[in-house]
């Protein structure tokens, strides 16, 4: 298990990477940092990064906003190498545990964000291929919609009801048992 | 927050329902299933999107269900409706009262058999050590191929250790003739350390041979559930 420590030491080695958002505008960031991304991370492996790597899906905003996660997250990161499997978080225990609640700190600062924003990240994160922040995203959806009735849910969200009144019956009655 | 989700609201646009079923689905995981079951009524995008969604999350029995017969029933429909759609996670919690350590613990009677029977290769973790329970779900999951124990002295498990207590010795086995690591994560503590010498002989007398069981010490707990992660080769 790599401490913490040594994250630092490899990101400063490590060569740097330039991000070109939609709107043209040019990212410089490490190695460590872009590759939290497993979308840049196999470009990497390829090595067609030179020039740098062109991202028409997301803009300047969004991206200024996923590497600010990226590079906290890198140390981290770098801490749980070697632990490929879904059952990192066993692993994850061992990092410093003042660091973790750090890391949360920042995960909430983070998430204070506008939902047009929640949801640009959202799309972001899947395109590029950065788990912990697809996971951050999404569970800060799930938890707005957590204990609220279908009504409130559709005027959080917008979400026309497009169902004919008998189809919702009829869908009400089909889950009835998970309203109970 | 409250203020800006309110002005990103103004503008009416329904980001949330754009999103690709795949996302959707991420987001449904994270809720605990009867509130993804809930969502089909939202509008026609969302009706039955929660079956598609490979995690179940049976979680909270108590606060959710009036009684373990309840939840039982409400497990029970949900793989009716639900099928053998893929799974590669399921977590349970099980539906815990005082009574239940006196006899056996109510855990929703069809998971073990129909949710988890259906995978070919999977690991299991659990983190609520009740070892009756454990025993009981080992003897419905011969397919075992990895399975995580982390013991913990906190709460939980003093309440599961309460129930045992009753239960002079464990008699029952299980086989598990695929299970081919079993990884024990404990505290270092006098309490912990007495039931890892109970597990490891469980394991011994069902056949586990002691080469297979790997310890690791870990540190304080947060929380405490039981986790089931199913892993399987056409979800991969």
């Amino acid at each position: 298990m790599a401490s913490a420590g040594s994250g630092d030491e490899k990101a400063a080695a490590a060569a740097m990477i330039t991000l070109i958002s939609s709107d043209n505008e040019k990212f410089e960031v490490t190695e460590a940092t872009a590759t939290l991304s497993q979308t840049i991370r196999h470009m990497i492996e390829d090595g067609c990064t030179d020039g740098g790597v062109p991202l028409p899906n997301v803009t300047s905003k969004i991206l200024a906003r996923v590497i600010e996660y990226c590079k906290k997250h890198a140390t981290a990161a770098a801490g749980e190498e070697g632990s490929s499997s879904s059952f990192s978080d066993a692993a994850f225990l061992e990092v410093d545990r003042a660091f973790l609640e750090e890391l949360e700190e920042f995960d909430d600062a983070f998430l204070e964000v506008d939902r047009a924003t929640l949801f640009d990240l959202i799309l972001a994160a899947n395109y590029l291929d950065i788990k912990g922040l697809l996971n951050l995203t999404c569970q800060k959806v799930a938890d707005s919609v957590k204990g609220k009735t279908p009504e409130q849910i559709r005027e959080m969200y917008n979400i026309v009801n497009d169902l004919t009144p008998e189809e919702e019956a009829e869908i009400r009655r089909e889950t009835q048992w998970a309203f109970e | 927050m409250d203020k800006k989700m309110k002005a990103s609201a103004a503008v009416g646009e329904d980001r949330i329902s754009e999103l690709p079923d795949a996302l959707l689905h991420h987001v449904l995981s994270l809720l605990p299933v009867d509130e993804a079951v809930r969502t089909s009524v939202l509008a026609r995008r969302w009706r039955g999107l929660w079956k598609g969604v490979p995690v179940l999350r049976l979680v909270g029995p108590k606060k959710r269900f009036p009684s373990a017969e309840d939840f039982d029933r409400f497990v029970n429909h949900l793989i009716s409706v639900r099928g053998d759609l893929p799974l590669v996670s399921c977590e349970v919690e099980a539906y815990l009262t005082w009574d239940d350590y006196a006899g056996s613990l109510r855990s929703p009677s069809r998971t073990s058999t129909s949710i988890l029977g259906s995978s070919t290769r999977w690991r299991a973790r659990f983190r609520a050590i009740d070892l009756h329970a454990l025993i009981r779900i080992l003897q419905h999951t011969p397919i075992l191929e990895e399975l995580t124990l982390q013991l913990r002295s906190d709460e939980n498990f003093l309440n599961a250790g309460r129930g045992e207590r009753k239960h002079a010795r464990i008699e029952q086995t299980f086989a598990c003739a695929h299970l081919k690591q079993v990884n024990i994560e404990c505290e270092e503590k006098l309490r912990v350390k007495d039931k890892v010498k109970q597990i490891v002989k469980i394991f011994r007398k069902s056949g586990i041979l002691t080469e297979k069981i790997s310890f690791k010490k870990i540190p304080r707990p947060q929380g405490c559930k039981l986790t089931i992660d199913v892993l399987r080769d056409s979800c991969l």
